[in-house]
C-alpha cells in the first residue's frame, strides 16, 4: 500500500544539516514528512536526505528539542535550527492516560521535566531530580541515610485524610508511589506533571491530587546504535548537626553517695558547696562545667578489677554525635543502549547503585533492567517496557531496652566520651570499656554494640510491564488497547542480638540503677514478606475528522484495574521501637547471633494481612480545534469501586476545558518580533476520590491485649467507626492561566491561578475516647484551596561565542482553608500535633502555651518558684505547610563548560522541633545553657502581685539547671519549640566539562562527558532555628512539620560524574 | 490477523470487566478480621474483665497517686522524679479516661448484643455491673463527665458531660436492676450461664454478681458520706438491698497467666521471661510513711508489702535470695524507704513492692478484695447506713487482708494477734464513732497498698478534713525541696486528659474543663 502510494506521486530529494541552539550539529533528529510514515534520522553529524513528495512539510522532532515544521517548497535542502525544549510552548505534552496533545491546546497547566533537566543532580531517586524544577511541586527529603524517604505534593495539601500525592503513572501502567525509588532516573525520557485535577480528569478517582506521568526510552530513532556509560561517585557527609553544647558535663538529678570505697567516692551533690557533682555514667548534661578537674577525668564507674576509663575532664571540640557518622560512599554505573529506526528500535538500560550510608555500616544496593522496544507493521505497532530492579537496605535498628535509635542514644552521651575510641568500639572484648557489662553509659547502651548486632533488613524485587498495541483502523479510527501488571516481592527481616552482662554488672554495684544493664536480654527477630499486585487493562478508540476549519477528537474509552497485597509477619521478642521493652516479650530467640524464627521459646506473634481492591470505568474525552488557535475540551468519566458500600460506589468524574492561542488569531501579534506566542486557558472541573483502605465499611474487632492466654482469646472493638454510608470525595476545580512568549520564546512566562471546593471529605478524625471510638472514618469536612503558579524561563545571554545562559523560576502560593467540619466541630485531629480547624489554614499545628496574662501575652510565673505553668487549653500556632515556595534554576553553557545552580526557598510555615525539647530533657542542647545554668527571671515574665499582673523584677527560676530545662513546666509547653520552618537552599550545584569535541576524530567513542556536582550546599535558616533541617518529618503522612529524633541530620553530597557515550 | 487480536482482546475486556457477577461487591468481605456478628458476647468478656483489672490493680496511671499516699517512692540514684515528689499534675499524668472509656466501648458491645437476645439476660447484668464500677472511677478522678451520650459512636462524636452526682445515682439504680434481674433469673433454665471460658472472675456463678454488685452499690453510697443532704438517701437505698449480701472473697482475675504471660503486677515488678527483673522493681519502691506504719503497729504484713532492703525477686525458690524467705517475726531494721521528696536511698538501701505483691506471674489479679469488701461495710455500719456488727466487720477486713496475703501460712492466728493488741492506735477498736472510722480507714489503706491505691485516694479526698467526720491517716505533705509554698495538700482531682480540650471541646469547655484546678475543684462527694 505504502508503495501504492509513493508510485503515483511526484518525488524530489531534499537534504540538509539539523543545528541545535548553540549551532552544534544534532544527530538523532527525527525528520518525517508530515502526514506519512515517510521520515528519516540525522547521522552523526546531523546531516539528513530524504525522498520526499512535491509540496510535502517536513516535521523534526527530537528529544530535549521543540518540534519544528518547515514547507520544502521546491527547495532540495533545507538546514534547520531547533530550538532546546527548555522554551518550548508548541510542544507535544503527554497527557492523561498517555495522550499526546499540543501544549497549546491544553486549558490546564502541566509542565514538563525532561531526562537532562532530571538527572542535573544525579539523584538516585526520580522525585528528588523534580526539586525546584516544577512551580506547585513540592519535593521534600523527610529523612536522609542510605533509603531517604520522599514525599511529592502537587499543589499542597488539599486532602485532610488521602496522603495528597500524586498518581504514578509508568508507561501508562499505575504504580505504587515508592516504585519511583525502585525507577533507574536515567531510563526515563522525560516526566509530564498534571498538576490540577483538571488536567487529571481522565484517569477517575485516583488522580485528584494530579499525576506524575513517567515516560521511558524506548530506543533510538537513527539508525545507529549508541551506547552510553556513566559513572557516579558520590561522598556525603553529615551537614546540619542541632546545636549541642560542649561545657557541660553529665548529672541527671541523683542524689546519694555514689563509689564509695574507691578512690573515686563523692555525693551526687557536692556537700561545701551545695552544687551538683559530675555523674560519670549519666546520660543528662546537667553536671559541672568541662574545667579539667583531674579528680574527674574519667567516665563511667569503676569495674570489679576497680580499673577505670580514663578522659581529661575538658570540653572536646565535637560532640560524639558528630564523631561517630562517616564519609557516605555511592557509586552508579549506568549502561544504556539504544538502537533503532523511526520505526522499531528498542533500549536496554543498566544500572547499579552502591551505597555506604554515613552511619558506620548501613549499606544499600539497587542494581535494574530495563528493557523496551517498538515496532511497526504498517498499521499495526506496539510497544512494550519491561523493568525489573532488585533493591536491598541494610540499616541500624533499634537499641535492646526501649528500640532507641543509635542517633538517640548518641544525643544521650556525655559531650567527653571519646566514642571512637578503640576501647569503646571493642564490644566484643569481656575486659573492654565497650562492652556491655562495662559500658560507662548507664541509661544508653554503646551505639558501636548497636550498629553490629541490631539490624533492619530490607529486599525486594520488583517488575513491571506494559504492552501497548495500536492499530490505525481507519484514517479516522485509531484503536489502542494497553495491559500492564507491577509486581513488587518485598522481604524484610530485622533482627536484635542477645546481650549477656556480668553477675556483677548486673548486681549494680555503684547504685547507678543502670537499665540497659539490669537483666541478661534475648535475641529478636523479626520477619515480613508482603507481595503487591497490580494489573490494568485499557481500550481506547480515538476517532478523529476535520469538519473545514474545525478539528474534532473523541476517544471513548474503558479501563479496570485491580490491585492487591498479601502480607505476613511473624516475630519474637521486641525489634522495632512500638513493640515495647525487650522485657516484656513473650518469646525470644534462643540461640545468639541466629536469627531464624524456628529457634525460639515462648509464643511468637504472627500477622497476616490480605487486600484487594477493583475498579471499572469507562470514559469520553472529546477535543475540538479551531483553526490551531482556539481549542475546547471536555471529558466525562464513571468509575465503579469496590472500597465503598454498594449503593455509595458510583461516581462521575467530569471536566470542560478552552485554550485561546491568542497569538495566532490578532494579526498585530502575529507579524510582531518582540512577541512571540501568546495563549489563555481556563479549566472547570468535579473529580471524585476514595480515600479510604479496602474493607473501611464495616467495624470489625481486634484481638484483645495481651490474649491469647494459653486456649482463651477474647476480641475486642477496633478504635475506628467505618461508617457505611461514606461517600467518595468531591472536589470542584476552576482553573485560568495565562501563557506568553517573547523574542522568539527566549523569554517566556506562564501563569496559573486556581480555585477549588473540596467537599465531603472523608478521613478518620480522632474522638474523644467517650464516643466509644478513638476516630470515625466520616465524610468529615469541607476545604477551599487556591493557588497561584507562576513560570518564568528566559535566556538572557546566548551568543555566537557560545556563551548561554538559562534562567528559570517558578514561584507557588497555595493556601487551602477549612470551612466546615462534620457534626458542626470546631476542629478534627489529623496526627502528630495537627489539625484541621475550621477557619484556618490546613493543616494548623495545634499545641499547649504557656500560661499568659491576657492582656500584655506575657508569661506568667509563680511568685515563690519564678517557673511558668502550661495552660491545659490548647491552640493553633500557624500552618504546618509551605505557603510560599520559590524555584531558581540557572544553567550557563560556555564552550564545553556547563554550570548549572538549583536553589529554592519554602516560607509561611511552622514546624515543631520535637528533638529539642528532648534535647533539653538531657541537657545537650545549646539552648539549655542560655542562662549559664544559672537561676534566671524569666524573659519578659509577669508575676500576680495583689490580684495584679506586675512585670517580673525579681523572682528568680528555683533552678536555672536542671530544674527548669528538664523538669518544669517549661517543657510541657509544645509552642515553645514551635518555630519558623522558612529555609532557603541551595540545592545543587554542578560543573560539567563536555570532552566530546576535543575527540572528534576518534572514531569509537561519540562523546565524553566529566561533572563534578553538589547537593544540598547549603540552607540558610531564621536563628530560632538552631535544629535540623524543616523539611525532615516524622513519617510520610499528612501530619507535618514535626521533627524527632528518628530523623538523622541533613547531609551534604559532593558526586564525580564521567559520562562517555558509544 | 490483527484485527482477529484485536476483536479477541476486546471482547476479553469486556468478559472480565462486564460480566462476572460481583465482581465488587464480593471485595466487602474484610477477609483480615472478625465482625460484630462473630464478636459473641463469650468472646468479649475476657477482655474486658483483664483490661479493668490492669487498671484497678495495675500500676501505670496510679503510681503518683500511690507515692502521693505514701504507698511508694523512687529509689535514690534515679533522676529526681519532680512531677510526682512535687504533684506536678498534667492533661497527660495522671490519666485513666482513655483506659475506662476503652473498656466501656466493650461492655458497651457486650450489653448491645446481650440486650437483643433474651437468653443473654445475665451478661446484660454483668455488663451493666462493670459499667457501673468504671463510671465510678470516672467521676472519682474527673467529677463531670460524658455519661448519658457516650459511647453512641458516629451518633454523638462530641458527647456532653453530666453531673458526677447524676451519673452516680443512676448507677445506684442501674445495680438495682441488675440484681434484680440476677435474682429473677437465677433458677431460669433458659438464661445462658457464662462459664469459666469467659467469665475469668467468678466462674459464671451468679451469686457471686449479685454479691458484687451489691458491694459496688454500697461503694457508692459510702463514697457520699460527706453529702449531707443525701443521707437519707443513702440511708434507703442501702438498705433496700442489704438483705442480698456482700462480697465475702476476693474477685480476683485471671485468665491464664503463665511466666510468659504474666499478672499486670507481677509483669512489672516481677522476673522478665528473659531473665532479669524488670526496671520497675528497682526504681519504685516501698515508701516510707507505710512502712513507719506497719513498724510502729507489730504488723507482720510489713514482710509481705515489702521486700527486705536490696533483695529481689530474682530466682523464687532459689536458695542465694532471701526476698521470699523470711520468718515472723521480722527484723524490722531490714525494711526501710524514703519519704516523699526525699529520694536518697538507693536501690540496695531500701525495700522494693514486697513478696505478697509480687507473689509469681501466675497470680491472679485483684479486681476487688474482701478485705476491701468488710471494711466498706464496717464503715456504713458505723455511720447507720445499714445494720450489722462494725467491730466484727472491721476484724474480718483485717483478717482478709492477712489471708490475701497468707501471712505466716496461718494467717487468721497472726491477724487476731495483730488487732488483739491492746491501745494500738488505729488497731485496737476503738469505742468513738470518729475513731472507729479512722481506724478503718487506716486499716483500709493498709490492706489496700499496692493492690487497690485508687480506693485510698477516694477515702483521703471524702474524709481528709478531721473537723468534719474522722480523720484519715495523716499522709504529710510532700519533703521536696522545690515544692511550691502554694500547694498546702495533695491534689483533689485529675486534669482532664488533652483529648477532651483537643476533640470534644465545646462539651469540655461547657463542663468547665478550662476552670480545672486540681488543688481546689472538688468531686461532688468531697466535703
Amino acid at each position: 500500500m505504502l508503495t501504492g502510494f509513493l508510485a503515483c506521486a511526484q518525488t524530489q530529494t531534499v537534504k540538509g544539516v539539523v543545528t541545535g541552539p548553540d549551532g552544534n550539529s544534532l544527530p538523532g533528529i527525527t525528520v518525517q514528512v508530515k502526514g506519512t510514515n515517510t521520515a528519516t534520522a540525522t547521522n552523526a553529524t546531523g546531516q539528513y536526505e530524504l525522498n520526499i513528495p512535491a509540496n510535502s512539510t517536513l516535521v523534526f522532532t527530537g528529544v530535549g528539542f521543540q518540534e519544528q515544521s518547515v514547507k520544502v517548497g521546491t527547495r532540495s535542502t533545507v538546514d534547520v535550527t531547533l530550538v532546546s525544549s527548555t522554551q518550548r510552548l508548541n510542544e507535544v505534552v503527554v497527557t492523561a492516560l498517555g495522550i499526546k496533545r499540543e501544549n497549546r491546546a491544553l486549558g490546564y497547566s502541566t509542565a514538563t521535566v525532561s531526562s537532562a533537566d532530571l538527572n542535573k543532580s544525579k539523584p538516585i531517586n526520580v522525585a528528588q531530580g523534580l526539586i525546584g524544577q516544577v512551580s506547585g511541586a513540592q519535593v521534600s527529603i523527610i529523612n536522609n541515610g542510605v533509603d531517604p524517604g520522599v514525599r511529592v505534593q502537587l499543589r499542597g495539601e488539599r486532602h485532610i485524610n488521602s496522603d495528597n500525592q500524586p498518581l504514578i503513572s509508568v508507561d501508562g501502567m499505575i504504580v505504587r508511589t515508592d516504585f519511583l525509588a525502585t525507577l533507574n532516573p536515567e531510563d526515563i525520557q522525560s516526566v509530564s506533571i498534571l498538576k490540577g485535577a483538571s488536567a487529571a480528569a481522565l484517569y477517575g478517582a485516583e488522580a485528584t491530587n494530579g499525576v506524575m506521568i513517567v515516560t521511558t526510552k524506548k530506543g533510538s530513532l537513527n539508525g545507529k546504535p549508541s551506547v552510553s556509560f556513566t559513572h557516579t561517585q558520590t561522598f556525603e557527609n553529615m551537614a546540619y548537626f542541632p546545636a549541642l553544647q560542649t561545657t557541660y558535663s553529665g548529672y541527671g538529678g541523683e542524689s546519694g553517695v555514689f563509689f564509695a570505697g574507691t578512690p573515686y567516692q563523692f555525693n551526687a551533690t557536692n556537700p561545701y558547696t551545695g552544687f551538683t557533682n559530675y555523674i560519670p555514667f549519666e546520660n543528662q548534661q546537667y553536671g559541672p562545667p568541662y574545667d579539667g578537674n583531674p579528680a574527674n577525668g574519667y567516665i563511667g564507674s569503676p569495674l570489679q578489677d576497680s580499673s577505670v576509663f580514663k578522659v581529661p575532664f575538658v570540653s572536646p571540640s565535637k560532640t560524639p554525635a558528630r564523631q561517630f557518622f562517616v564519609t557516605g560512599i555511592t557509586t552508579q554505573d549506568d549502561i544504556s543502549m539504544s538502537t533503532g529506526d523511526n520505526k522499531n528500535s528498542n533500549y536496554v538500560g543498566l544500572q547499579y547503585v552502591g551505597i555506604k550510608g554515613t552511619m558506620p555500616k548501613d549499606v544499600a544496593q539497587r542494581a535494574s533492567f530495563r528493557f523496551a522496544g517498538k515496532r511497526t507493521y504498517g498499521k499495526f505497532s506496539y510497544d512494550y517496557t519491561m523493568n525489573y530492579s532488585y533493591k536491598h537496605t541494610n540499616q541500624v535498628g533499634g537499641d535492646y531496652t526501649l528500640g532507641w535509635p543509635v542517633y538517640w542514644t548518641l544525643l544521650n552521651t556525655m559531650p567527653n566520651v571519646p566514642i571512637n575510641s578503640p576501647q569503646l568500639k571493642d564490644w566484643q572484648d569481656p575486659n573492654s570499656f565497650g562492652n556491655g557489662s562495662n559500658y560507662s553509659n548507664a541509661y544508653y547502651i554503646n551505639p558501636w554494640w548497636q550498629v553490629d548486632n541490631s539490624r533492619n533488613d530490607n529486599k525486594s524485587d520488583n517488575l513491571e510491564g506494559v504492552l501497548n498495541t495500536n492499530l490505525q483502523a481507519a484514517s479516522w479510527l485509531n484503536i489502542s488497547y494497553r495491559i500492564g501488571a507491577q509486581i513488587s516481592n518485598v522481604i524484610g527481616k530485622s533482627w536484635r542480638n542477645a546481650i549477656s552482662f556480668t553477675p556483677y554488672a548486673i548486681s549494680d554495684p555503684w547504685g547507678e540503677s543502670s537499665t540497659p544493664k539490669n537483666g541478661n536480654i534475648a535475641g529478636a527477630v523479626w520477619d515480613q514478606t508482603i507481595l503487591y499486585k497490580r494489573i490494568q487493562q485499557d481500550l481506547f478508540l480515538t476517532f478523529q475528522h476535520k469538519f473545514s476549519d474545525i478539528d474534532a477528537t473523541l476517544i471513548l474509552g474503558a479501563t479496570q484495574w485491580e490491585r492487591s497485597s498479601s502480607s505476613q509477619t511473624q516475630s519474637v521478642g521486641a525489634t522495632d521501637p512500638a513493640g515495647g521493652s525487650p522485657q516484656s516479650q513473650k518469646s525470644n530467640l534462643i540461640i545468639p547471633g541466629l536469627y531464624n524464627i524456628g529457634f525460639h521459646a515462648g509464643i511468637p506473634n504472627v500477622g497476616s494481612y490480605l487486600s484487594k481492591t477493583r475498579l471499572l470505568g469507562g470514559f469520553a474525552d472529546l477535543t475540538l480545534g479551531y483553526k490551531n488557535f482556539l481549542f475546547l475540551h471536555g471529558n466525562f468519566r464513571r468509575d465503579y469501586s469496590s472500597l465503598l458500600a454498594p449503593g455509595h460506589n458510583s461516581y462521575n468524574v467530569y471536566g470542560v476545558d478552552a485554550s485561546w492561542v491568542f497569538s495566532e488569531n490578532i494579526a498585530s501579534l502575529k507579524d510582531s518580533r518582540v512577541f512571540s506566542y501568546g495563549k489563555i486557558r481556563g479549566a472547570y472541573s468535579q473529580t471524585g476520590q476514595i480515600t479510604i483502605n479496602p474493607y473501611q465499611t464495616v467495624n470489625t474487632f481486634n484481638v484483645s491485649g495481651g490474649y491469647p492466654y494459653g486456649g482463651l482469646t477474647s476480641l475486642s472493638l477496633s478504635g475506628q467507626y467505618n461508617n457505611p454510608a461514606n461517600v467518595p470525595e468531591k472536589t470542584i476545580e476552576k482553573e485560568v492561566g495565562v501563557e506568553l512568549g517573547f523574542l522568539d520564546n527566549r523569554l517566556s512566562a506562564g501563569a496559573t491561578y486556581y480555585f477549588d471546593d473540596n467537599l465531603d471529605q472523608l478521613f478518620p478524625v480522632t474522638l474523644s475516647p467517650a464516643t466509644g471510638y478513638t476516630s470515625a472514618l466520616v465524610n468529615a469536612a469541607e476545604t477551599h484551596s487556591t493557588g497561584y503558579e507562576f513560570d518564568v524561563k528566559a535566556t538572557p545571554v546566548r551568543s555566537k561565542s557560545g556563551f548561554n545562559w538559562d534562567l528559570s523560576g517558578n514561584f507557588s502560593i497555595q493556601t487551602t482553608k477549612v470551612i466546615k467540619l462534620y457534626g458542626g466541630a470546631p476542629n478534627f485531629g489529623i496526627g502528630n500535633d495537627n489539625q484541621a480547624i475550621v477557619g484556618m489554614d490546613f493543616p494548623q499545628m495545634y499545641v499547649q502555651d504557656l500560661n499568659r496574662d491576657s492582656a500584655t501575652g506575657k508569661v506568667i510565673v509563680d511568685p515563690h518558684t519564678g517557673l511558668p505553668s502550661v495552660s491545659s487549653d490548647f491552640k493553633a500556632v500557624g500552618r504546618t505547610t509551605p505557603k510560599y515556595i520559590l524555584g531558581l534554576n540557572s544553567k550557563i553553557d560556555f564552550k564545553n563548560f556547563t554550570f548549572t545552580v538549583v536553589a529554592d526557598y519554602r516560607g509561611g510555615y511552622v514546624f515543631y522541633n520535637n528533638s529539642e525539647l528532648n534535647l533539653d530533657f538531657t541537657g545537650a542542647s545549646v539552648h539549655t545553657t542560655t542562662n549559664g545554668r544559672q537561676n534566671f527571671i524569666y524573659p519578659n515574665s509577669v508575676v500576680l502581685s495583689n490580684g495584679k499582673y506586675v512585670t517580673n523584677t525579681n523572682v528568680y527560676t528555683q533552678d536555672g539547671n536542671i530544674g527548669f530545662w528538664a523538669y518544669s513546666d517549661f517543657r510541657n509547653a509544645g509552642a515553645d519549640y514551635v518555630e519558623n520552618a522558612a529555609a532557603w537552599k541551595v540545592r545543587t550545584i554542578s560543573l560539567s566539562y563536555d570532552f566530546t569535541s576535543l575527540l572528534s576524530k576518534n572514531k569509537y567513542i561519540k562523546g565524553l562527558r566529566f561533572t563534578a556536582l553538589c547537593n544540598n550546599v547549603l540552607m540558610f535558616r531564621p536563628k530560632e532555628n538552631d535544629f535540623t533541617d524543616p523539611e525532615f518529618n516524622n513519617g510520610n503522612q499528612n501530619g507535618l512539620g514535626y521533627n524527632t529524633y528518628y530523623q538523622l541530620p541533613p547531609t551534604r553530597q559532593f558526586s564525580f560524574i564521567l559520562n562517555v557515550r558509544f | 490477523m490483527k484485527k482477529i487480536i484485536f476483536l479477541f482482546l476486546i471482547a476479553g475486556i469486556l468478559v472480565t470487566a462486564g460480566c462476572k457477577k460481583g465482581y465488587l461487591t464480593e471485595l466487602q468481605n474484610n477477609p483480615n478480621a472478625p465482625t460484630t456478628s462473630a464478636a459473641t458476647v463469650q468472646l468479649v468478656l475476657p477482655g474486658t474483665l483483664t483490661d479493668l483489672v490492669g487498671v484497678v490493680n495495675g500500676t501505670g496511671p496510679y503510681q503518683n497517686i500511690a507515692v502521693f499516699l505514701g504507698y511508694w517512692n523512687y529509689a535514690g540514684g534515679y533522676s529526681f522524679n519532680n512531677s510526682v515528689q512535687n504533684y506536678v499534675m498534667t492533661n497527660s499524668s495522671p490519666e485513666v479516661w482513655a483506659n475506662y472509656y476503652g473498656i466501656l466501648t466493650n461492655l458497651n458491645v457486650i450489653h448491645q448484643q446481650a440486650s437483643a437476645s433474651p437468653t443473654l439476660v445475665n451478661y446484660v447484668a454483668i455488663s451493666n455491673i462493670l459499667e457501673a464500677l468504671c463510671y465510678k472511677n470516672l467521676v472519682d478522678a474527673y467529677n463531670d463527665i460524658p455519661y448519658s451520650e457516650a459511647l453512641k459512636g458516629s451518633g454523638d462524636l462530641f458527647p456532653k458531660y453530666d453531673k458526677g452526682s447524676d451519673v452516680y445515682d443512676s448507677l445506684v439504680a442501674s445495680l438495682d436492676a441488675s440484681m434484680a434481674s440476677i435474682q429473677a433469673n437465677i433458677s431460669n433454665a433458659t438464661a445462658v450461664t457464662p462459664t469459666s471460658n469467659d467469665d475469668i472472675m467468678f466462674g459464671g456463678n451468679m451469686h457471686d454478681w449479685l454479691l458484687f454488685a451489691n458491694t459496688i452499690k454500697l461503694k457508692l453510697l459510702v463514697q457520699q458520706s460527706a453529702v449531707s443532704a443525701k443521707q437519707s438517701y443513702i440511708k434507703t437505698e442501702a438498705g433496700s438491698t442489704a438483705s442480698v449480701g456482700y462480697l465475702d472473697h476476693d474477685a480476683l482475675v485471671n485468665p491464664g497467666y503463665t511466666a510468659a504471660q504474666p499478672s499486670p503486677m507481677y509483669g512489672q515488678f516481677g522476673v522478665a521471661p528473659s531473665g532479669g527483673v524488670n526496671g520497675d522493681f528497682n526504681y519504685i519502691r516501698e515508701g516510707g510513711y507505710v512502712i513507719d506504719f506497719y513498724k510502729n503497729t507489730n504488723d507482720p504484713r510489713l514482710g509481705y508489702f515489702a521486700g527486705i532492703n536490696g533483695t529481689q525477686p530474682n530466682d523464687p525458690g532459689g536458695s542465694s535470695n532471701d526476698y521470699y524467705s523470711f520468718s515472723l517475726p521480722l527484723n524490722k531494721a531490714n525494711y526501710n524507704g524514703d519519704y516523699q521528696g526525699i529520694q536518697t536511698t538507693p536501690t540496695a538501701n531500701s525495700s522494693g513492692i514486697g513478696p505478697g505483691i509480687v507473689q509469681s506471674p501466675v497470680q491472679s489479679a485483684v479486681m476487688m478484695t474482701a478485705a476491701e469488701s468488710y471494711f466498706v461495710q464496717a464503715e456504713a455500719v458505723v455511720r447507720g447506713y445499714i445494720t450489722g456488727d462494725a467491730e466484727q466487720l472491721y476484724h474480718a477486713g483485717i483478717t482478709a487482708s492477712f489471708e490475701y496475703l497468707n501471712v505466716g501460712n496461718s494467717p487468721d492466728t497472726y491477724a487476731q494477734a495483730y488487732y488483739s493488741q491492746s491501745n494500738v492506735a488505729n488497731v485496737t477498736w476503738p469505742s468513738s464513732m470518729d475513731a472507729q472510722i479512722q481506724a478503718i480507714l487506716t486499716q483500709k489503706w493498709a490492706a489496700l497498698n499496692s493492690i487497690n491505691v485508687y480506693e485510698s485516694w477516694n477515702d483521703w479526698r471524702r474524709t481528709f478534713n478531721p473537723s468534719i467526720n474522722s480523720g484519715y491517716p495523716i499522709i504529710p505533705l510532700s519533703k521536696s525541696p522545690s515544692l511550691s509554698p502554694s500547694i498546702t495538700h495533695m491534689p483533689f482531682r485529675l486534669y482532664y486528659p488533652a483529648s477532651e480540650p483537643e476533640y470534644n471541646k465545646t462539651s469540655w469547655l461547657a463542663a468547665g474543663g478550662d476552670q480545672v484546678n486540681p488543688f481546689t475543684s472538688k468531686i461532688f462527694w468531697m466535703p
